[in-house]
């Protein structure tokens, strides 16, 4: 007997009864929608984080405070171990186009009546050029204003539009509110928007010169981190060993010490970020595969009131010369239509679904071709899985029963 | 004349429970020559279900041998078995057991699939003809009468040409037209130089065979030939063929 044949015999009794076969195959669609909607909005993450990472700037190593761990015991304290000085010593490593010390704190900006809170982050000229951005209206401040602890400020698109809805920002007015002190700002630019949302959004943020920041709004001189520009993608390794030598030089760490400061390259953050995203893509996707796994015993459970029901039918085929083999490709073929049929359905939905929560949801979501491969053949998997002991069953009734089987 | 059906010393036992044992068959000879027709009769318990599943090669015997046109059956795989049944052997049953939803045709065709015959349409379209269904190819078997259901069955028997026709009771569930109508109809088959063998409780429909074996308690009790088998063309109510068959409503 042809596969075809058995194929068309499939479709046959799965047709006959429509409303049973869809039930049994619901199990399999939204499995496999689910499956895909949760790998498409991974990788669809994956993807953003990707290219916000990216719009940092290119040859980008940031250089951030640790603490110092001696055994198990943190001895120091995470801030404070990088200085302004240290900044410009890593100026002169070869290899760093640009330092840029950054400090940065949650602070209240308030104009009139209205009032946010973001990120106010005291640096120096270059940072622009090290975020990739640039200023849409007004300028950056320059070397004299952070030299003259200046209280200027330049606004992020989204703390703009937030403070003054108008667009009148420039030459206004902000009082930054920290905890330390407040003070009166003149805005001097508005850098352009760089798109984005969530965590790390450069849109919203306010700058202000680093001597400004550090004497007159946090007290405090103590770094948030430096930003090194590196003048070549080829020299990031050899940079980062020559700053990670400078640095513990000038911090007197001995050898066997670990640094009290990290330097971390786009490509390790991004490496992380992705093995995180996938980790948690794995789990969401591992969780829509259980549904999976229900709609096949759904599939088995059915295939096996169709095995009971078509007792008579099975005698029969075996008494005019089906072999066992025969009629288990028949039972199985159903439960492979059922599930295939199901996992058809569901990239179907799968891709809809996605669609609509990159709509509704905001989140950024991509189907791609590994995902639907991967949905199909699951579904194929837990067609032939589940489908193979009722087939087996089918086949091992004895005919003269079978047919006396009422 | 070739051999169809030679069985020796056949003894079927079932069992029941762990110490119960109950012998359906207990020694039976039995040769059925190419072109016979034999009915084999019975009262229930007498083993006539039992022997004809052995000779439909349905199950094999406890002990004894079994040759089906000169093959030895009874120490068959079951792959063995039921490529002898698609090949061999045409059944037809009390309760037609055709296939629902599926039209004469395709019932007629499904024993040939099963043999990967190429031109299988064809024959199963002659086969209905021959019983005199072929205005009725398309339909399903629930828009046939009872006695047009078991003319299918009987073409689907009939449709791989086998060497041995078993019919089980095949008139147990029609009227007395209808069971003229498939006994006229076996009697064709056999007039056309086919071996049937009819295994029956009805003493007139035995009679249409050529030769009638008695059964009582799993042993041959009697073996006689029929002088003046009851003709079927010549029914006291039905017409027959070629005639357009009439339709009975169950």
């Amino acid at each position: 007997m042809s596969l075809w044949r058995s194929v068309q015999m499939a479709w046959r009794a799965l047709s006959h009864n429509k409303g049973r076969a869809f039930l049994t195959m619901l199990g399999v669609i939204i499995g496999v929608g689910a499956v895909i909607m949760m790998l498409s909005i991974g990788a669809g993450t994956q993807l953003s984080v990707t290219s916000r990472i990216e719009g940092l700037g290119t040859n980008l190593l940031m250089v951030s405070p640790s603490r110092i761990r001696e055994g198990n015991i943190a001895t120091g304290n995470a801030s404070g171990n990088l200085t302004v000085a240290d900044a410009d010593a890593l100026r002169e490593v070869a290899g760093v186009a640009m330092s840029v010390p950054v400090t940065s704190r949650g602070c209240q900006l308030i104009a009139g009546s209205l009032n946010t809170n973001s990120q106010v982050v005291g640096t120096t000229v270059d940072y622009l050029a090290t975020l990739n951005a640039s200023v849409e209206q007004g300028i950056f401040f320059n070397q004299n204003e952070i030299d003259r602890w200046d209280k200027v400020i330049v606004l992020g698109p989204t703390v703009a539009e937030t403070l003054f809805p108008d667009g009148s920002a420039l030459g206004k007015t902000v009082q930054v509110v920290s905890n330390q002190t407040k003070g009166f700002f003149r805005v001097i630019g508005v850098l352009a928007s760089k798109g984005g949302s969530g965590f790390n959004n450069q849109d919203d943020q306010a700058i202000i010169p680093i001597t400004t920041a550090q004497k007159l709004v946090f007290g405090s001189k103590t770094l948030s981190g430096i930003d090194l520009q590196v003048a070549s993608s080829d020299q990031m390794d050899q940079v980062t060993t020559l700053a990670t030598d400078t640095l513990r030089r000038r911090h007197n760490i001995a050898t066997g010490k670990t640094s009290d400061f990290t330097i971390l390259n786009q490509e390790e953050m991004l490496g992380t970020l992705s093995s995180v995203i996938g980790t948690f893509t794995v789990l969401l996707a591992g969780i829509a595969g259980i549904s999976l796994l229900v709609g096949g015993i759904g599939i088995m459970n059915i295939m096996l009131v169709s095995v009971s029901e078509r007792t008579r039918e099975i005698g029969l085929r075996k008494a005019i010369g089906a072999r066992s083999s025969t009629i288990t490709t028949q039972f199985l073929v159903e439960a492979i239509m059922l599930s295939v049929v199901g996992g058809a359905l569901g990239i179907v939905l799968g891709y809809v679904g996605s669609t609509l929560i990159g709509w509704l949801g905001g989140l950024t979501t991509l189907v791609d071709t590994n995902s639907v491969l991967l949905g199909f053949i699951f579904s194929l998997a837990v067609g032939v899985f589940f489908g193979y002991y009722p087939a087996r069953r089918a086949a091992s009734l004895n005919p003269i029963d079978a047919l006396r089987y009422e | 004349m070739s051999t169809v059906i030679e069985t020796r010393q056949l003894v079927k036992k079932y069992k029941l429970g762990a110490a119960t044992e109950v012998s359906a068959l207990r020694g039976i000879d039995l040769q059925v020559e190419e072109g016979e027709f034999v009915a084999i009769m019975g009262p229930s318990g007498s083993g006539k279900s039992t022997l004809m599943n052995i000779i439909g090669c349905l199950d094999v015997p406890t002990s004894g041998t079994y040759r089906l046109s000169g093959s030895e059956v009874s120490r068959m795989s079951s792959n063995q078995l039921a490529d002898l049944r698609a090949g061999k052997i045409g059944f037809i049953f009390q309760s037609f057991n055709l296939l629902p939803r599926t039209t004469a045709l395709e019932n007629v065709e499904l024993p040939l699939n099963y043999q990967g015959v190429a031109n299988a349409r064809k024959r199963a379209e002659e086969a209905l003809e021959w019983v005199g269904l072929s205005d009725r190819l398309h339909h399903r078997p629930n828009e046939l009468s009872i006695g047009q259901q078991q003319r299918v069955a009987i073409a689907r028997a009939l449709v791989t040409h086998p060497s041995l026709i078993l019919a089980d009771e095949p008139t147990g569930n029609l009227d007395t037209r209808a069971s003229e109508e498939i006994m006229n109809l076996l009697q064709s088959v056999h007039r056309q130089g086919g071996t049937l063998v009819l295994i029956t409780h009805e003493t007139e429909i035995g009679q249409h065979a050529q030769r009638v074996v008695r059964l009582r308690d799993g042993l041959l009790v009697s073996d006689e030939t029929v002088t003046h088998p009851l003709d079927a063309r010549k029914p006291v109510t039905a017409p027959t063929l070629p005639e357009q068959p009439h339709v009975t409503v169950a």
